[in-house]
């Protein structure tokens, strides 16, 4: 290696050292003292290793474009003498061999360049935004949490606490590691999970006790013969249903009493007498009225009906079969036949039905919020989804409207629908209410006799056709919307080639494709750019390098890297201006074409620059050898 | 003497140059982000000037120290051309054509246009969207309410936002934070230079409306300040090293001028309240301070030319 390779390589690679040192140093202070040094991501506690090494990475390998200029001119403007340039042999065109060498060194710098702006760059960038991203959710799923927290000590919802059930859930999936960390946290994850399952066994424990026949608000057994008398004649007159049953009750209890106290040789009041016997024939006669007529007809319905139901259900009317069920299940808790069935049929609609309430639940979670895109350019279809949310059970959308209009600008169909799901055949709005058969569909604000809301069967929908509103069809996938969220990172992570893919995409979405294509078109001439602009800052600092004693300028090795960090800076900048305004006027591969032609151009200016310095000093060179 | 005059050429063409840059910089930038001012200059002749001034007047600077001719007419001429220049550059900013019109249209038919509050707007493909009012425009509200076909959507270009007509009523200003304001954005160094550049652009077009002798005053004391980055030049070092150092002063000289221009009156007004004359004329006399004692440094220095690099 000549001495110019030499000298180029040592002060190169002492750049990077020093500046994986600052880094190294920089994060390590922020980790030891975080009052005083900010980091500049914040990560989860079980990240943090890996964050920092990403981030030292990133920062390390974002830096070495800038550091290879510092050390072309620490190198030639200041370490590298005259007299150890390659002179060649004397018969050869001066400066030549000089010049390979210089070009050489550029040549493979900008393909290290290349590797890392092509390849390493948005690695890294996507690995560090994965992890920065898995802090956001949380900590969004912890809020989250926390706000329905709050809320629960002045509201009783039910729901919330399912809600906060599935968040704490989810938590627990995405930081299955966390209670190693939690006592410097907001919450502890396995202890509130334990809470809520504490506070639902509590309350199906009460709910069981309040089921028919489990309450017992009066013991006979522990009442006196007048208290049951008193009871007994308060249920008859009170009128309320199944009352008979209970005043029956507490009479024969009390007649027993008498019967016994008879038989230990206690007297009887003649009027508690005839008031027991009064109850019983009373009360009887009641009963025996009621178990002829009204529990007959009650039980030949609640008979018919589980039939019914039962044929729901084995014709595959499931939705039908679930309310049906679940009205039997109200009124006999223990008939396990019909609790088996309800359960079946909830199973059996899990696939085609959401119910609004466990979707209420589900979108506590948090998601890519605001969507909106152009479905189809003819006729012209605007999409915008309240709320997108990608789980592993499946994706589901919140507050999905459609506008459909003319090209004069007409309104022509307008709908939008509370929930729905959204899989291969297309997203589904079968929403019901959980506890009653009322649907949730989706609310039409417009239609038109063209252009109605029910596209399938072309006719106006009925009121009989609610089990089933169309399913909507877009002509997009769910990872495509992934370009257009809130959430997406910028286009300088984005892998080189899934610019291209996703600049289409975006475009026919109905957003600008610029900012994607310049960073391609960036990307691809950025090591032709690097070579010309290393070249030019040779040729600048051999021209203004140090001729004197050189001991005295060691102080400009930390100033230098800042100061060609803003002119790097600048430049970047500057090219994605470029580069973004040719592709905004000209195709993508011309822009390409017109940029690399530019490059090249100034390239061969580099050479023919570097050679005139380099040509000038080997003459002198020579001449005073 | 004919160096004299060509130290002024390099920097009458110099200033020609990056002027015609940093525009063409803007314009691209208009191009690109909707609804892109630039940065905080409104005007992208005003944010070329002073960028375009120091450059020209440090590569100027630089021939002169090398080759100087007689120094006193450089200094003399270069100290005009930067003097008149800034004088006379702020009541032609004015009248300097627009890179891009005021009422130039947002909207960009088939594609969506994030608003400030999160709603879109949308206008239909093949929709003329020219003009003040544009047809035919769906409204997708950030707040979840449902969307409408609005039909008129004005555009005021003074304060570039929308104004919607109904419930929807209301000016809509851009969003801030769009992604091709994103990719496209200014780097930071660049941002807190603008800053600086803006403070001091403010006091010198304000003083230029109101107060033309406070104006002239003001212009001959920055003339002066910057005239004095030719102390710099003289330090004996490693050329690269000077050219760094010159280039370093010149951003704490910007950092003087706008708190001298801008803090120091404030100081003042804090002090003495109502001191009026004194809270205008203190910063200049201030900055003439630093200027001259950069002049004197200046004359006790003063290059007697050669190459940078004679081996």
């Amino acid at each position: 290696m000549s001495k110019v390779g030499q000298k180029f390589s040592i002060m190169f690679l002492l750049s990077i050292a020093a500046a994986a040192l600052i880094v190294v140093g920089r994060l390590g202070l922020g980790v030891l003292l975080p009052t005083w040094f900010t980091l500049p991501m914040v990560w989860l506690p079980e990240d943090l290793w890996d964050g920092l090494l990403y981030e030292t990475l990133a920062e390390v390998v974002d830096s070495i474009p800038g550091l290879g200029l510092c050390a072309v001119m620490l190198a030639f403007s200041f370490w590298l003498r005259p007299d150890e340039l390659p002179v060649g042999s004397s018969k050869g065109i001066p400066a030549s061999a000089a010049l390979v060498s210089i070009s050489l060194l550029a040549i493979l710098t900008a393909g290290i360049v290349a590797l890392l702006v092509l390849f390493v760059q948005p690695w890294l960038g996507a690995k560090t935004d994965a992890i920065s991203f898995r802090q956001v959710q949380a900590r969004q799923l912890e809020s989250a949490y926390l706000d329905l927290k709050k809320a629960g000590l002045t509201t009783s919802d039910p729901l919330d606490v399912e809600a906060r059930l599935s968040l704490i859930q989810r938590l627990g999936t995405l930081r299955p590691k966390q209670n190693s960390y939690a006592g410097s946290e907001r919450l502890d994850y396995d202890f509130e999970l334990q809470i809520i399952k504490t506070h639902l066994d509590m309350e199906e424990f009460f709910r069981l006790r309040l089921l028919p026949g489990v309450e017992k608000a009066f013991s006979e057994t522990e009442a006196t013969v007048a208290d049951l008398l008193t009871r007994s004649r308060a249920e008859l007159e009170g009128g309320a249903n199944d009352a008979e049953f209970q005043a029956n009750l507490y009479a024969y209890t009390a007649y027993r009493r008498m019967l016994s106290s008879i038989d230990h040789g206690l007297k009887v009041s003649e009027e508690d007498w005839a008031q027991v016997r009064e109850l019983i024939d009373a009360s009887w006669s009641k009963i025996r009225e009621r178990t002829l007529l009204t529990d007959e007809r009650l039980k030949a319905s609640y008979f018919f009906r589980k039939g019914k139901s039962l044929g729901d259900y084995n014709f595959q009317n499931y939705i039908e079969a679930y309310y049906g069920f679940q009205e039997l299940h109200a009124e006999d808790p223990n008939d396990a036949e019909v609790d088996r069935y309800w359960k079946l049929s909830l199973e059996a609609l899990r696939d085609s039905v959401l119910f609004r309430q466990e979707m209420d639940v589900l979108f506590h979670v948090p998601g890519s919020e605001n969507l909106v895109f152009l479905n189809s350019s003819v006729p012209r279809e605007v999409v915008r989804i309240g709320k997108l949310l990608d789980t592993a059970h499946g994706v589901y959308v919140k507050d999905f409207e459609f506008f459909r209009f003319s090209v004069a600008g007409k309104p022509l169909l307008h709908w939008k629908a509370p929930y729905g799901r959204w899989s291969d055949k297309g997203v589904e709005f079968q929403v019901w209410e959980k506890d009653k058969a009322m649907p949730d569909f989706p609310q039409v604000f417009i239609e038109t006799p063209e252009n109605l809301y029910d596209t399938t069967s072309g006719e106006p929908m009925q009121d009989d056709d609610l089990a089933s509103p169309p399913r909507f069809v877009p002509n997009l996938t769910v990872r495509d919307l992934q370009v257009i969220s809130a959430n997406q990172p910028g286009p300088q992570t984005l892998e080189t080639w899934g610019l291209l893919t996703e600049g289409q995409t975006i475009a026919a979405l109905g957003y600008t494709s610029i900012p994607l294509q310049s960073e391609f078109v960036s990307r691809l001439v950025s090591p032709l750019g690097y070579f010309a602009v290393f070249l030019l800052v040779f040729a600048f600092s051999w021209h203004f390098r140090a001729k004197e004693s050189r001991k005295r300028w060691w102080f400009m090795f930390p100033i230098l890297p800042f100061v060609i960090n803003f002119v790097l800076e600048f430049l970047v900048w500057s090219g994605r201006l470029v580069a973004g305004g040719l592709v905004d006027v000209f195709p993508l591969t011309t822009a390409a074409l017109i940029l690399f032609s530019v490059l090249i151009f100034m390239s061969i200016i580099g050479l023919v620059v570097v050679y005139n310095q380099l040509n000038v000093a080997t003459q002198r060179f020579r001449e005073r050898r | 003497m004919k160096d004299s005059v060509v130290n002024l050429l390099v920097f009458s063409l110099l200033f020609a140059m990056t002027a015609l840059f940093v525009v063409g910089e803007y314009f691209l930038y208009n191009l690109l982000v909707p609804g892109g001012r630039g940065l905080i200059f409104g005007s992208p002749w005003v944010a070329a000037l002073f960028p375009a001034l120091l450059i020209a007047l440090i590569a100027a600077q630089y021939r002169s120290v090398h080759y100087p001719g007689r120094f006193a007419f450089t200094w003399l001429f270069l100290a005009g051309g930067l003097f008149f220049l800034l004088l006379f550059s702020f009541p032609a900013i004015d009248k300097a054509p627009s890179i891009r019109s005021p009422d130039a249209p947002l909207l960009v038919p088939g594609r969506f246009l994030m608003l400030e509050d999160k709603g879109v707007l949308f206008a239909p493909p093949g929709q003329t969207v020219a003009g003040q009012f544009t047809r035919g425009v769906l409204s997708i509200p950030g707040n979840q309410s449902p969307m409408t076909m609005l039909e008129g959507v004005g555009f005021d270009p003074l304060n570039q936002r929308f104004l919607l007509p109904g419930e929807q009523g209301g000016p809509k200003s851009l969003q801030q934070t769009g992604p091709e304001r994103a990719y496209f954005g200014y780097p930071e160094f660049l941002k807190s230079l603008q800053n600086d550049l803006f403070v001091i652009y403010q006091v010198l077009k304000g003083s230029q409306e109101t107060q033309a002798l406070l104006y002239l005053a003001q212009c001959a004391v920055v003339t002066l300040l910057f005239l004095g980055l030719f102390v710099f030049f003289s330090f004996k070092a490693w050329p690269l090293l000077q050219i760094i150092l010159v280039l370093f002063m010149t951003r704490v000289e910007l950092g003087f001028l706008a708190y001298s221009l801008v803090s120091l009156p404030q100081v003042v007004q804090q002090w003495w309240p109502g001191a009026t004359f004194l809270q205008d004329w203190l910063p200049v006399g201030w900055i003439a301070l630093a200027g001259l004692a950069l002049f004197f440094m200046t004359m006790l220095t003063k290059p007697r030319g050669g190459k940078p690099n004679d081996e």
